[in-house]
């Protein structure tokens, strides 16, 4: 089976720094992949490559098959959504047009009759159905993190890719948004997060990737990768990893 | 009220505005017309009869030859400049940007101030136009490529780019006016100060093309402005090829506010004053937004222009002056608000 996202040798360079080094990953439909690593390590930049946006110092991406040099913007909306860290409206745009955008990739196709469903469905899946009136610049950080993401899951794509989408989140929509996260793997699509809990990462993905200065450090199963030595020598710092009492999955915890 | 009632309130409310204004400004002045007999004649001019017609040659005369192309010019200019600042705004995503006030309009009168001076060489009204639109669109695309660092566009250095523009253009301009002889100098102050004065019915002609074109291509555009409120990035994941968009639009705001100002001198804030007031009232989606701002200019020049004639009996105020008197303040509370605001424009 294609995988639905195929990275091989990816390098990316700005000036002198090379920001990732030589990574090679697939991502397959059905999966959720955890990027983690240390701030700086590469893992927003390898994300902004996997989505098209970077062009590659060396090495090659395919999504579906197809190198991402051979598709057109449109099409690679309907294919793929991301969600970034910058989440900024210029205009006063309302939650519910901020989420309707997301469907801006399916204008003038057969799909575009599901545009109201796909808006209210986004809308209650991300928490937000209760804002969509509102303007969003009034809105706190983490109401714009799920409405942001409320507008990635309105694009309706079998590949997803978010950028730190719990970083403004209290525990509660942490997790229910990597919950959301594994459900839309469960569906079928490829989903890429990149975040820095990494019991967050373990509780929830299904493959956790290490960046390391710009080198990908280790790529498996939470419970191969999750290993104190793997990551005492990426963080710098003691770590102990013990098992959930409830689940059995790994838990981080840095030695204190 | 719901926004689609909302806006069909609100476009219903700008366009008996705009007919009465039209219809007012076609019958005050030194002649003043019977509001009946202006219809009378533009119907007679159509090819319709009525009663009310104007019985006499020298007022038809005066409505078809004088006042209409007037009228019809300030309806475009209104409709030019306020779309030219609606797109500018979208594609900076800042409401602060305008032609005006980045520095576009001064381009347009150094332009214009060249023409004059070299007389004879240039001197006619035609390239007085032409010379005003390529310095409109020349300080448009300089500014457009002196705000931008690494594909994006700092708020301040937008605005620091237009000071840096208008000194420049200012500077020009006073050279110009330091060589040009007397006459020269008095055409360039009122060319400055705008004026609707004098239209003629081959200048409506361009400039009606030209804010057609435009305004068309700022309507088929609008559903990408609203993707890149999103960011430039989230835009491009969205599938809008951001930086074609961005050029064509630069090149319609050109095309706009250099039609308007090469006939019409400076006429400053409309672009400013005109989308805010209609991103108020039906909120930032584009197409409304572009659709109510070419209508809302129409009427707010219109209305200026009938004050200008109106307010000083026997002479004519310079339209250019009314808007600034009225956007300047604007401006000011515009900044004023936003710093209020969280974050501000940064």
């Amino acid at each position: 089976m294609t995988a639905a996202i195929h990275a091989r040798g990816v390098t990316v360079r700005v000036g002198d720094a090379t920001l990732v080094d030589r990574v090679t990953l697939d991502v397959r439909h059905g999966e959720l992949l955890a990027l983690v690593g240390p701030n700086g390590a590469g893992k927003s930049t390898l994300l902004s490559a996997l989505s098209g946006e970077r062009t590659l110092a060396d090495g090659l991406i395919e999504l579906d098959g197809r190198p991402l040099s051979a598709w057109q913007p449109a099409p690679l909306a309907r294919e793929r959504a991301v969600l970034t860290q910058d989440n900024q409206v210029a205009f006063p745009f309302t939650v519910a047009e901020v989420v309707a955008m997301g469907r801006a990739p399916w204008r003038g196709l057969p799909e575009s009759d599901k545009d109201d469903a796909a808006v209210a469905q986004s809308l209650a899946r991300a928490d937000v159905t209760h804002l969509a009136g509102r303007a969003f610049p009034s809105l706190s950080g983490g109401e714009r993190a799920r409405v942001s993401l409320a507008r990635v899951l309105a694009q309706r794509t079998r590949i997803v890719m978010l950028d730190e989408p719990t970083a403004a989140l209290d525990i509660r929509h942490q997790e229910e948004v990597f919950a959301l996260a594994r459900s839309l793997a469960r569906a079928g699509a490829a989903v890429v997060v990149v975040v820095h809990d990494l019991s967050l990462a373990a509780a929830y993905a299904d493959r956790i990737a290490v960046m390391d200065r710009a080198r990908l450090a280790g790529l498996g199963s939470p419970r191969e990768v999750l290993v104190p030595e793997l990551l005492e020598r990426v963080y710098g710092l003691g770590v102990r990893v013990i098992d959930d009492p409830d689940t059995g999955l790994p838990v981080v915890l840095p030695r204190r | 009220m719901s926004g689609r009632s909302r806006r069909a309130t609100l476009g219903a409310a700008l366009a008996v505005a705009l007919v009465a204004g039209v219809v007012l400004s076609a019958a005050v002045g030194q002649l003043a017309i019977p509001a009946t007999e202006v219809v009378g004649a533009w119907l007679r001019g159509l090819g319709v009869h009525t009663a009310w017609a104007p019985a006499d040659d020298v007022t038809t005369q005066a409505l078809w030859q004088i006042r209409f192309p007037r009228v019809a010019m300030s309806v475009l200019v209104g409709a030019a400049l306020a779309v030219a600042g609606a797109v500018m705004q979208a594609i900076f995503g800042n409401p602060l940007a305008e032609p005006g006030v980045v520095g576009v309009s001064s381009g347009a009168a150094l332009g214009a101030a060249l023409a004059i001076v070299s007389g004879a060489a240039l001197g006619s009204v035609a390239s007085v136009a032409g010379l005003a639109f390529a310095g409109g669109v020349g300080v448009t695309l300089l500014v457009y490529a002196m705000a931008r660092s690494n594909g994006r566009t700092e708020v301040v250095t937008l605005l620091l780019t237009g000071i840096a523009v208008n000194a420049f253009a200012g500077a020009g301009l006073a050279l110009l006016l330091f060589v040009g002889d007397s006459a020269a100098r008095e055409q360039i102050v009122f060319w400055q100060l705008g004026s609707l004065n004098g239209s003629r019915w081959n200048e409506v002609a361009v400039v009606a093309v030209l804010t057609a074109v435009g305004v068309a291509i700022a309507l088929a555009l609008a559903a990408r402005y609203d993707l890149l409120a999103l960011g430039e990035r989230t835009a491009a994941h969205l599938g809008v090829r951001v930086e074609r968009l961005r050029i064509v639009s630069i090149l319609v705001v050109a095309v706009l506010t250099g039609a308007a100002v090469a006939y019409a001198g400076i006429i400053a804030f409309v672009g400013l004053v005109v989308p805010h007031l209609m991103r108020m009232v039906l909120g930032p989606a584009h197409r409304g937004l572009i659709l109510a701002s070419a209508l809302g200019g129409a009427v707010l020049l219109t209305y200026a222009d009938v004050a200008a004639r109106t307010l000083i009996s026997g002479a004519e105020l310079p339209i250019g002056l009314l808007t600034s008197l009225v956007g300047g303040p604007f401006f000011f509370w515009l900044l004023r608000r936003a710093r209020s605001r969280a974050g501000g424009w940064a």
